[in-house]
């Protein structure tokens, strides 16, 4: 019984931050917009696209720490109350920076070596099924640390519309073949069900939590 | 019977314990969350907060945000040795 609540408080606390369904909500629609920002830049050559497409993840993931705050203190701190996480150690923290460095020379290897090198269709296809299966890794992990069937679905969606686009991918247009090596068909498919999952989970959570009366 | 650890009667009441096992997670967390996570009444929760901070487990602060009260709470460095503690014995009994 102690080991259970021992277990069932860590598991409790990480669930909570996406209990309300806001974090959904809030990645799901960076995914779409990003998705669509790719494929209007699969379709048109405007120099000024690329520029806005660098610049956007990494605006949205800054402007998460403003926005999910402030949008959890209106809806989910007067309901369920206020936490504020520990931070983790340096180390820890140094580990995480060093991972997602290594990740990101990984990923850029991989990208040179597709688009500079000989873009045979076998290389295309692998490619291509890269990214959904970062994104179903990312996902699952999140899964796995919060015991959520939710984000486990989101990593099958990753994985299944990256197969999908990939099988297809021959009988598509030049542009549809640009389209699904950005990352176009996994990014709309999992940010429109995050979407849909974050309403569905934020309006089941205001439901069962109605807004306690203000103290005079 | 006799290998059985020498638990720290504070923490080791279930409800107690549960506080101080979220509270070991956060660096701190307010009174609506501890209701909403606990499952515990006002009442129930007031009287455990006490005893814990009678022991100088946890330190509350009573505050506002806005025109609302706000009750935080956090775990004290001694608490946080004692949760740490009872971790290891319950670990070493249960193997």
């Amino acid at each position: 019984m102690t080991k259970d609540i021992l277990r069932d408080a860590k598991l409790q606390v990480r669930r909570y931050w996406t209990e309300d369904g806001l974090p959904d909500l809030y990645i799901g629609l960076g995914f779409a917009l990003y998705g669509l920002l790719s494929w209007w830049a699969a379709k048109d050559e405007a120099a000024w696209l690329p520029f806005v497409q660098a610049f956007f993840l990494p605006a949205w993931i800054g402007l998460s720490v403003l926005l999910l705050r402030r949008f959890k203190e209106r809806f989910t701190y007067p309901r369920t109350g206020y936490v504020a996480y520990a931070r983790p150690p340096r180390r820890e923290t140094a580990r995480r920076v060093l991972t997602a460095t290594l990740f990101a020379v990984c990923l850029g290897l991989l990208v040179l070596w597709a688009v500079l090198g000989n873009p045979t269709p076998a290389r295309e296809r692998l490619f291509a099924l890269f990214l959904p299966l970062v994104f179903a890794a990312v996902l699952g992990f999140v899964a796995a640390q919060q015991g959520s069937w939710r984000y486990g679905f989101y990593a099958a969606v990753a994985v299944l519309s990256g197969v999908a686009a990939v099988l297809r991918m021959d009988a598509l247009s030049p542009v549809g073949r640009t389209a699904v090596l950005s990352g176009v068909p996994v990014l709309m498919s999992v940010g429109a069900v995050m979407l849909l999952g974050g309403l569905w989970v934020l309006l089941r959570y205001l439901r069962r939590h109605p807004r306690p009366e203000e103290t005079p | 019977m006799s290998d059985f650890p020498d638990l720290d009667p504070i923490i080791h009441a279930p409800a107690r314990l549960h506080i101080v096992a979220l509270l070991s997670q956060l660096e701190e967390a307010d009174f609506t969350y501890l209701l909403h996570a606990t499952g515990l009444t006002r009442g129930n929760l007031s009287t455990h907060l006490s005893k814990l901070e009678q022991a100088a487990y946890v330190e509350i602060e009573k505050t506002y945000r806005g025109k609302r009260p706000l009750t935080l709470v956090r775990l004290t460095e001694a608490g946080r040795r004692a949760f740490e503690q009872y971790r290891q014995a319950m670990r070493a009994f249960l193997g």
